[in-house]
């Protein structure tokens, strides 16, 4: 069998792929190069994003398809505009969080093999948006996850173990369960290819379709796990609050967009079926959205706090998914671009307040009390990385991301769901508005404060500065997912 | 200068450039506001500025007039240009410039003139004379814009404008209760009445597909004898607005309860502003109101009814401002009729004469009145009984003023009155029911009209015998009894112990006698400024001869024929009815002629019949549905109130089953993945 290669399409995958390797090597001959290897892994992964560049340009083909089967046949790896996106959105995060990682003191032997993992970790969120076939879909899929426990548990704490391990068990079984829903495909379809034909032609026949529908909800459970839709979500405030920091950005972001782009993989293939709704989508989205919203109304540790709200927000990426539309995979594409920026800021604000102040004040909410006048850079930013996922103004960019969520419900004439998704955002103002007020409210100073890192006041400012313009004008973020 | 050759043409005075005299006839009114409040900080330089723009104003309107009159004025000019609201609507936003609009913009403004000057006079010692400079002059270019207004969405937006300036002057004098209570009154009325407005207007828009008046009348034209009744329930609508503006039944409570308001603002919305734009927007539509015949029996109904009640209140008033706000409402009936009974294919011109006539004598009485009401500090009968005696510089303005208003000839409320009559009369003969009624509430009118204002004039020059001379004295000198003021005596004697001896051996000091002020000082203090009385009297000298304006070409009446019995039979009449208000008057304290009436009719005349009482019986169930939606909506306040402690319950419940052990997450999973999956299999 013959396959054709386009390298140059292959290359977001390709380089924090390779790169993993150099940097082994690198770290097997330089062994005291330290903590630059996180300065390494970012240039690797901004060099990544730049070539994901060109499929997001508006003139680039929609797909743009490479390792084809000969004659005509099906090809493995495409990546349409939604797709570049996505791996775009997954370099930047991950390199925003090597960054984010770089000044932390660790041992120098584990900053290299942190390094290594997170690389590897972003070359399979890279992946799995462009796989077009089971097999590299699941491999992709698990490269994005494994990773990341061992990035969790190389914190070194009991609490960090004891996150890594809820993680290592729910992982393993969303593993199995997903294996079993990519057999049960592949008992329907009778092909391991993720293609809308194989879809259609299950669907002709009544048994086959069943277990087509029995394989979509399986992988749906799946990838449950890894965007922490309720009740797959047990793993997440002990693992957030367990890893450092910046990990838990990474399990906020990067893993939430590789998640997304693996169902999104499933549900282009389900779009051609022509059902018009999705209740299990809906069902999880609603029961997400309420229970993180609750949780994270008592929540009184910040990470933890984050965890929750996680949840919650990634009830509102699938809730679009709930109707079967392509216009439904774009508006769920465009929220997760809204939340992971938003996300992204609010973990460079803990995390440059934690390095600064020690970890212990970082983590308390009531710890955050009078910032604005202790610490307004990071005060600001963070209150508008807050009203961004509260969805209000002047953080418009996160009421239209709002608005674009609801939308496809609504066309759909869902509205029970829409309502409960409504509810939800006033319960979403409540529940970031507790956080914002201890930020305006009494001053509380920390026994000892640091002076930022010039790093992260730079990347808190870019943060902000993001925030800011893509209020201003929103669509400089949304064209990235679509037209 | 500026207009270089043939952008001036001076024969037809045609003027070729963006900005119109029409323009400006809006512009500089609304000017006044702004400058007012952006740049002036005291009474004086606030007037200076009001009174240059609103004489500004008046001179634009004259080149309006003065182009009109020669051929050269535009008769469309834009202004903003077209609304974009697509193809199958238009909202060309243009004014309109012809004969009628150009003659009614002419009157406002000079009566805004005259108003802004007698202002400064009669609120030089209010600190809140920049305000009300302000609101007269935006309410005036309100006016003007509707006057002006070749559009509908314009002559709504200046309608609506006007209502809120209303407001504002009404309610002037915010510091006393019953001038809030007669502006929120004057606002919720015509605001009400104005609902229909919208709807009427909507109708007529969305029937032609715009808002240009011009389309408007041409489609509905055409289409009245297929859509008889859209159109009739668009001018029923008009008119309900037009009744709630001009304070006719069953809107007519407001606009006595207005006279609260300073005696400029009444002047301003009486005379040629407020009240008179229902009969200015029913004039621009006359064309309709002629094809329909419900909507003109409606009318006619609606302005008899107020016509004669209103001129039976008038005779009974006690209080002489409240007299003449109920002959306005009187007066704008007259001119309604005017409108109702015109033949087919003639325009407004009946209503808008007497519009125009109307306008000066009674600008110029409420003027006087605010005049005389400031010698005698009030507008009762007691205290305005003989005041023309005492003061007899103002008796010839105040005459002639009254001698109008009851339609003498020839003065020039009998000229237009006489030409809405012929009219009624000859329509009468033809046949037209409308017309018949109209004619016969006119018959009662002007001998009411005769009566109120003989009335009046008796009161206002009542002699006063020895009795009263010497109650004078003893207000005069409580007056000055008065002027010594105690904080004067105490500062002026020296300090003295607790015993009443005077401390430190202070000598003490003879006080200051107060200068006892010139005669010529207080003569100064009691009339207006020049320029104010050289606008009564234009005002006075327009009253009189105003009635030539028939003769000239801008109003196209028919005055060749006038039915000489009718005059006759009318003035005769008329004679005879001030006659018995001559004796009615006799032997009375004040010279009040309605003083024969019996107390409690007077009362009840007083209080407009207790309309207001109807009005409340009506808005009843209106606060009672109110009431029900508070209720309501505590309810789902106390559920809101509800929803954080159920939130933090249910977060306490769920909070419980997240142990942090790995084996409740897997637990989790496995419940979740058996629900998601019985999901996909019953709900696909």
């Amino acid at each position: 069998m013959k396959l054709t290669y386009h390298w140059w399409l292959l290359a977001p995958v390709l380089i924090p792929a390779v790169g993993c390797v150099l940097l082994l090597v690198l770290d097997a001959l330089l062994p005291r190069l330290g903590r630059s290897h996180w300065a390494i892994a970012a240039v690797l992964l901004l060099a990544g994003a730049a070539a994901a560049v060109p499929g997001v340009l508006p003139s680039a083909d929609d797909p743009r398809d490479t390792l084809c089967l000969p004659h005509g046949g099906a090809c493995l790896y495409s990546v349409d505009h939604v797709g570049a996106g996505l791996q775009l959105a997954a370099l930047v995060s991950g390199a925003v969080i090597a960054l984010l990682a770089l000044p932390i003191r660790v041992p120098a032997e584990r900053a290299a093999v942190q390094a290594t993992l997170l690389l590897a970790a972003t070359a399979g969120a890279t992946g799995v948006v462009a796989s077009r076939d089971l097999g590299s879909w699941l491999v992709m899929l698990e490269l994005a996850t494994l990773p990341a426990i061992a990035l969790v548990a190389l914190r070194a704490r009991r609490a960090a173990v004891d996150g890594a391990l809820a993680l290592l068990t729910t992982a393993l079984v969303s593993f199995a369960i997903t294996a079993m829903g990519a057999a049960l495909w592949f008992a329907a379809t009778g092909s391991a290819l993720l293609s809308g034909d194989a879809v259609l032609h299950a669907a002709q026949d009544p048994d086959s379709r069943r277990i087509l529908v029995l394989a979509v909800v399986f992988i749906l459970a799946g990838l449950g796990f890894k965007l922490s839709l309720v009740p797959f979500h047990a793993w997440t405030p002990e693992a957030f609050s367990g890893a450092s920091v910046p990990i838990g950005g990474f399990l906020a972001v990067t893993s939430k967009i590789a998640a997304l782009a693996a169902l999104l993989v499933i549900f282009r293939g389900v779009t051609v079926l022509g059902t018009s709704a999705l209740a299990a989508v809906g069902v999880l989205a609603a029961v997400s959205m309420t229970l993180g919203n609750v949780m994270a109304l008592r929540e009184r540790n910040a990470l933890r706090f984050l965890a929750w709200s996680t949840v919650s927000q990634a009830g509102w990426v699938v809730l679009p998914l709930a109707a079967v539309s392509s216009r439904a995979v774009r508006s769920a594409a465009a929220y997760l671009m809204v939340y992971a920026l938003a996300t992204l800021v609010v973990f460079a604000v803990v995390t440059a307040l934690a390095h600064a102040d020690g970890r212990a004040d970082a983590t308390d909410l009531s710890s955050y009390g009078g910032l604005l006048r202790r610490r307004p850079l990071l005060a600001v930013t963070l209150a508008l990385g807050l009203l961004t996922l509260m969805g209000l103004p002047p953080a418009v960019i996160g009421l239209v991301a709002k608005v674009a969520a609801i939308g496809p419900v609504a066309g759909g004439r869902m509205w029970i769901l829409a309502v409960i998704a409504a509810l939800n955002a006033m319960l979403g103002v409540a529940v970031y508005l507790r956080w914002l007020r201890i930020l305006f409210g009494a001053r509380k100073d920390p026994e000892h404060a640091d002076a930022l890192h010039p790093l992260h006041r730079i990347l808190v400012i870019v943060g902000a500065a993001a925030l800011a313009v893509t209020s201003i004008a929103p669509q400089w973020l949304l064209q990235f997912v679509g037209r | 200068m500026m207009l270089g050759d043939g952008r001036f043409d001076s024969s037809t005075l045609a003027l070729d450039f963006a900005l119109q005299p029409s323009h400006l006839v809006v512009l500089l009114p609304a000017a006044i506001p702004v400058l007012v409040i952006l740049l002036t900080r005291r009474s004086a330089a606030a007037f200076v500025v009001s009174a240059t723009l609103s004489f500004l104003g008046l001179a634009a309107a004259i080149a309006l007039l003065a182009q009109q009159a020669r051929g050269g004025a535009v008769a469309s000019p834009g202004t903003i240009g077209q609304l974009p609201v697509g193809p199958g609507f238009s909202i060309p936003l243009h004014l309109q410039v012809d004969r009628l609009s150009v003659l009614v913009a002419v009157a406002v403004g000079l009566v805004s003139w005259a108003v802004q000057l007698f202002t400064r006079w009669y609120l030089y010692s209010d600190p809140r004379y920049r305000q009300f400079a302000a609101t007269v002059g935006l309410f005036t270019a309100a006016m003007q814009l509707v006057v002006l207004s070749g559009d509908l969405l314009l002559t709504l937006i200046g309608w609506e404008l006007m209502g809120w300036c209303s407001y504002l002057l009404i309610g002037h004098e915010s510091e006393r209760s019953k001038a809030r209570r007669a502006a929120y009154k004057a606002f919720l009325v015509t605001r009400i009445a104005d609902t229909p407005l919208v709807i009427g207007l909507a109708i007529l828009a969305l029937g032609a597909r715009s808002t240009d008046l011009g389309v408007v009348v041409t489609h509905w034209t055409h289409a009245a004898a297929h859509h008889h009744t859209a159109l009739a329930a668009a001018l029923l609508c008009l008119i309900c607005a037009v009744a709630g503006k001009s304070a006719q039944v069953p809107f007519q409570d407001w606009l006595p309860d207005a006279m609260e308001g300073p005696t400029p603002a009444s002047a301003l919305i009486h005379a040629a502003t407020m009240v008179a734009a229902g009969t200015v927007v029913l004039g621009k539509l006359v064309a309709l109101l002629e094809l329909s015949d419900p909507a003109r029996l409606v009318l006619t109904i609606v302005a008899s009814v107020s016509m004669v009640g209103a001129g039976v209140l008038a005779f009974l008033q006690h209080d002489l401002k409240r007299l003449l706000a109920w002959s306005t409402v009187s007066q704008v009936a007259l001119m309604l009729l005017g409108l109702a009974v015109v033949t087919p294919r003639a325009g407004a011109d009946l209503g808008i004469a007497h519009l125009l006539s109307h306008a000066m004598f009674k600008a110029l009485l409420f003027l006087m009145m605010g005049w005389l009401s400031v010698l005698v500090a009030g507008t009762t009968v007691e205290r305005l009984s003989g005041v023309l005696s005492k003061y007899p510089g103002c008796r010839r303005m105040v005459g002639i003023g009254l001698l109008a208003l009851a339609g003498v000839p020839p003065f020039a409320g009998f000229v237009s009155k006489d030409l809405i009559i012929d009219q009624a009369a000859r329509g009468g003969i033809d046949g037209d029911t409308s017309a018949r009624i109209a004619f016969a509430a006119l018959a009662c009118v002007v001998l009411l009209t005769a009566a109120y204002s003989m009335r009046m004039w008796l009161i206002l020059i009542h002699r006063t015998g020895a009795q009263r001379v010497q109650a004078l004295e003893v207000v005069e000198d409580s007056y000055a009894v008065q002027e010594v003021g105690i904080v004067d005596m105490l500062v002026g004697l020296p300090p003295v112990d607790q015993h009443g001896r005077p401390i430190d051996g202070a000598v003490a000091q003879p006080a200051p006698i107060a200068e006892v002020e010139e005669e010529d000082d207080l003569l100064v203090h009691q009339q207006p400024g020049g320029g104010a009385r050289f606008g009564l009297q234009l005002l006075a000298l327009l009253s009189v001869v105003g009635g030539l304006l028939i003769f000239s070409p801008m109003l196209d009446v028919d005055w060749k024929h006038p039915n000489g019995w009718l005059i006759g039979a009318g003035l005769l009449l008329m004679g005879a009815v001030a006659l018995l208000v001559r004796m009615m008057s006799v032997g009375t304290v004040y010279g009040d002629a309605a003083a024969r009436v019996p107390v409690f009719v007077r009362a009840a005349a007083s209080r407009g019949f207790d309309v207001d009482r109807i009005y409340v019986a009506v808005v009843r169930p209106v606060v009672g549905l109110a009431h029900v939606v508070t209720r309501l909506e505590g309810r789902l306040d106390a559920g809101v109130q509800r929803l954080p402690e159920a939130s933090a319950a249910l977060a306490r419940r769920t909070a419980r089953l997240h142990t942090h052990r790995p084996t409740t997450g897997l637990l989790a999973v496995s419940v979740g993945l058996v629900a998601v999956g019985l999901m996909g299999v019953i709900l696909w």
